[in-house]
């Protein structure tokens, strides 16, 4: 009997617990699928086909020219591995002893032997750390710049850090500046038939070099479109509640009650309308403002391109109500400057987070068929007159750059993209397409009329 | 005694109890497990569409192929070429032909009717059907490149066929391949499936309930540059329904958008070039002895086909 009855006692012991612990899962289960729901919703979004890029990939020269007393006109280097080995050289560079003068009058452009490096924006002087080599613990002046200008055999100084905006200018000394300056006048030497510039006066006194010969030529790309869901994921803190609508004029809405990201086919621009105002006590420098935008494109891969395309900084705004930050698409490193919404990545960076975010979902892949050469496209003679003319007077000229522009290949049933060599002017709203005096838009070239 | 009854009882209570809640706990996991994941995309797709199943998942590759219009007045001796037939070329990239005596075509038989494209039209084996249009007595073909060209106006033959179904008449353009890139230009291609998945899920042109009817690899113009070549990208042409045509970038997955008129555009078009005043430059080959003029030729041909492009644009007017 007794064993009986210990066998029972063991049974229902086993009984007891196992629906003790049956009880338990079953309390404890509903919490578990809570858990998984939200990390569904924590993706960590990346775009496809997107590279993380540095703050020096990103600043690069529109214009590298030599000025030499010997030669008629300045020139430029046209060979991509001189290019590449001049930029190499300024990287190596080793600055110091920075300091800022103030300059009235630009004296440098009288200087006859003298080298200037020019950006498309003006960069906070913070970046000289990326571009060149300088200490950490070295002081480097608040300021901007546009323009570097390396002085061969000038008493005072070495390198300029000029905005033409500006009569501040940031002056530096390099190590080994003459070996260096001749290591850089050799690089020009080196190229048989250098690009030659002519010289335009801008609006600020500063000076504006147009390249003689055009060489750019007309190109169709094929494309492909970014996913949308890519940008849901990255921009909505829980894309699985995100809900679209059509607008009336065919573009998609995305809204998750609050934040909101319309999309045209062309480009997504997003709103964080909850973080639309700025705290002004937190307020960022450029340099800083670039670091954290730049971070946080990196962090999702947002720079989207194929080479030889890449993205340049465009430019640091800043304002009292706004911290915008954008980079413009370069073919081979010049830029595109028009259509906006295909070739241009903006952020609206405030309170350490994105209020606003545009960026294209269109990405140029490999070129189809062969170059053509563009032969409506004026001279730089011819634009120098036209600035000059009567479309330009009064107005501001801070720039002028034979860029690029990206437009749907009219007989291509929207297969592929044209890259079209034209020239910009950039005034107080930035570049805009050359306007062309009336007899000559008529050569087809109206579509490149209209001003920012 | 009283105490190893209430044991028993209480085991068969928790016994059951026990069954119960491993019940629920199964349905609970089951139920969850249903729960997470939402219907993927391509279970969407395999939901509503049909005909997914035929679709070859393989990855091909081909080449982006560049083409030029092809003069036949350039070929040597083509009149040797020509039998039973007069023609008219106009300038020097459109053939015209009138068959001395009507031949018969088996149009059931694709074989049959490639070899006697073969013999009797020029570059005929190079054409692959694809309607015939019966009530206005027209074939229409695609030239092929090792696939077919789809819907280009340089790359088309169109066959007029009499009551017994007899070819009478024929007029062609053709494609000739100016550089063919190779291996290292090779293109890998969208499978079929994602051809169907971007016509769903990007392009919208599915809608619920359409049915797959046929998938074919071929090429369609990707642009026309600015030295009279074509660009030409392989395409996937996707039939939905067997009734409408879609097509399909291969290689970026961008959808083209519908022809409507193509057929008698083209015909049109053809037409109008043998139109009397019209500029076209006209060289004749294999002429008849007994025909005197070389002008009445271009009606001979003309005529027919203008009765043809009435035909099939007033039904379309219907």
């Amino acid at each position: 009997m007794m064993p009986i009855e210990h066998i029972k006692s063991f049974i229902l012991i086993l009984l007891i617990t196992s629906s003790l612990v049956l009880t338990f899962a079953l309390w404890s289960d509903q919490p578990n699928y809570q858990m998984q729901t939200e990390q569904e919703d924590l993706i960590d979004a990346e775009l496809d086909g997107g590279v993380r890029l540095s703050r020096s990939d990103v600043i690069k020269p529109v214009e590298m020219i030599r000025h030499d007393e010997r030669l008629e006109t300045p020139v430029g280097l046209k060979s991509d591995e001189r290019v590449t080995r001049f930029n190499e050289a300024l990287k190596n560079l080793s600055l110091y002893n920075f300091s800022r003068i103030t300059m009235n009058d630009p004296w440098y452009q009288e200087e006859p032997n003298r080298l200037e490096v020019t950006f498309q924006t003006a960069l906070p002087s913070g970046v000289i750390m990326d571009l060149f080599k300088v200490d950490a613990e070295t002081y480097v002046p608040s300021g901007d710049f546009n323009r570097i200008v390396f002085l061969e055999g000038h008493d005072l100084y070495q390198i300029l850090f000029v905005n033409d905006g500006d009569d501040e200018v940031i002056v530096a000394s390099a190590q080994n500046f003459t070996q260096n300056f001749a290591l850089f006048t050799q690089i020009f030497n080196a190229e048989e038939e250098p690009y030659r510039y002519l010289t335009f006066e801008g609006t600020r006194g500063s000076l504006i070099y147009l390249p003689e010969t055009l060489t750019k030529q007309t190109r169709l790309f094929a494309y492909t479109e970014l996913s949308q869901d890519d940008f849901i994921n990255l921009l909505f803190s829980k894309p699985s509640i995100v809900r679209s609508a059509y607008t009336y004029g065919g573009d998609t809405n995305y809204i998750d009650g609050i934040r909101e990201m319309v999309v045209d086919g062309r480009g997504i621009k997003f709103t964080d309308p909850t973080n639309e105002s700025l705290d002004q006590s937190a307020r960022r420098s450029p340099n800083q403002l670039f670091d954290e935008v730049q971070s946080f494109i990196n962090t999702h891969l947002g720079f989207t391109f194929k080479e030889p395309f890449g993205y340049q900084l465009s430019g640091i705004n800043q304002t009292a109500t706004s911290n915008e930050v954008t980079y413009t698409l370069t073919y081979q490193d010049t830029p595109i400057f028009y259509d906006r919404d295909l070739t241009e990545i903006m952020v609206r960076w405030h309170n350490d987070s994105v209020y606003q975010y545009y960026h294209p979902l269109i990405m140029m892949l490999d070129q189809r068929g062969i170059g053509q050469e563009t032969s409506n496209i004026p001279s730089a003679e011819a634009v120098m007159e036209i600035l000059n003319g009567p479309n330009y007077q009064g107005t501001a000229i801070y720039d002028v750059v034979l860029g690029y522009q990206l437009t749907e290949q009219s007989d291509s049933q929207g297969q592929v993209y044209a890259l079209t060599p034209t020239w910009y002017v950039k005034g107080v709203y930035g570049y805009s397409p050359l306007v062309l005096p009336l007899e000559e838009a008529k050569g087809g070239m109206a579509h490149a009329m209209g001003s920012n | 005694m009283q105490w190893g009854q209430i044991k028993s009882l209480f085991i068969i209570c928790f016994l059951v109890l026990n069954v119960f809640l491993a019940k629920q706990l199964i349905d609970r996991e089951d139920e969850t497990l249903s729960a997470l994941p939402e219907a993927s995309k391509e279970e969407e797709l395999e939901l509503n569409i049909s005909g997914l199943d035929q679709l070859n998942q393989e990855t091909l590759e081909a080449p982006l192929l560049y083409t030029n219009s092809y003069n036949f007045n350039e070929v040597e001796n083509i009149a040797g070429q020509l039998t039973n037939q007069e023609v008219v070329v106009a300038n020097d990239t459109t053939l015209f032909s009138r068959l001395k005596s009507p031949v018969a075509l088996a149009l059931d038989d694709t074989e049959a009717l490639t070899a006697t494209l073969n013999q009797h039209v020029y570059l005929g084996g190079n054409f692959k059907q694809y309607r015939y249009l019966e009530e206005a007595g027209l074939i229409v073909f695609f030239q092929r490149i090792n696939y077919p060209i789809f819907y280009n106006t340089q790359a088309v033959l169109f066959v007029k066929v009499n009551d017994a179904g007899e070819m009478t008449h024929y007029m062609m353009r053709a494609l000739d391949v100016v550089e063919e890139e190779q291996e290292e230009n090779e293109q890998t291609l969208i499978t079929e499936y994602d051809a169907v998945y971007r016509m769903y899920h990007n392009s919208n042109i599915l809608k619920t309930g359409d049915e797959i009817s046929e998938v074919e690899l071929g090429y369609h113009n990707l642009v026309s540059l600015p030295n009279g070549e074509q660009l030409m990208n392989p395409t996937w042409q996707v039939t939905v329904n067997d009734t409408v045509d879609y097509f399909i970038n291969a290689i970026e997955g961008h959808d083209y958008p519908q022809y409507t008129n193509f057929i008698t555009e083209t015909l049109n078009d053809f037409i109008t070039l043998l139109t009397p005043g019209s500029s076209s430059d006209y060289t004749y080959y294999t002429l008849a002895e007994d025909r005197v003029e070389e002008d009445t030729l271009l009606t001979s041909i003309r005529q027919p086909f203008v009765t043809t492009y009435h035909q099939l644009t007033e039904v379309e007017s219907e």
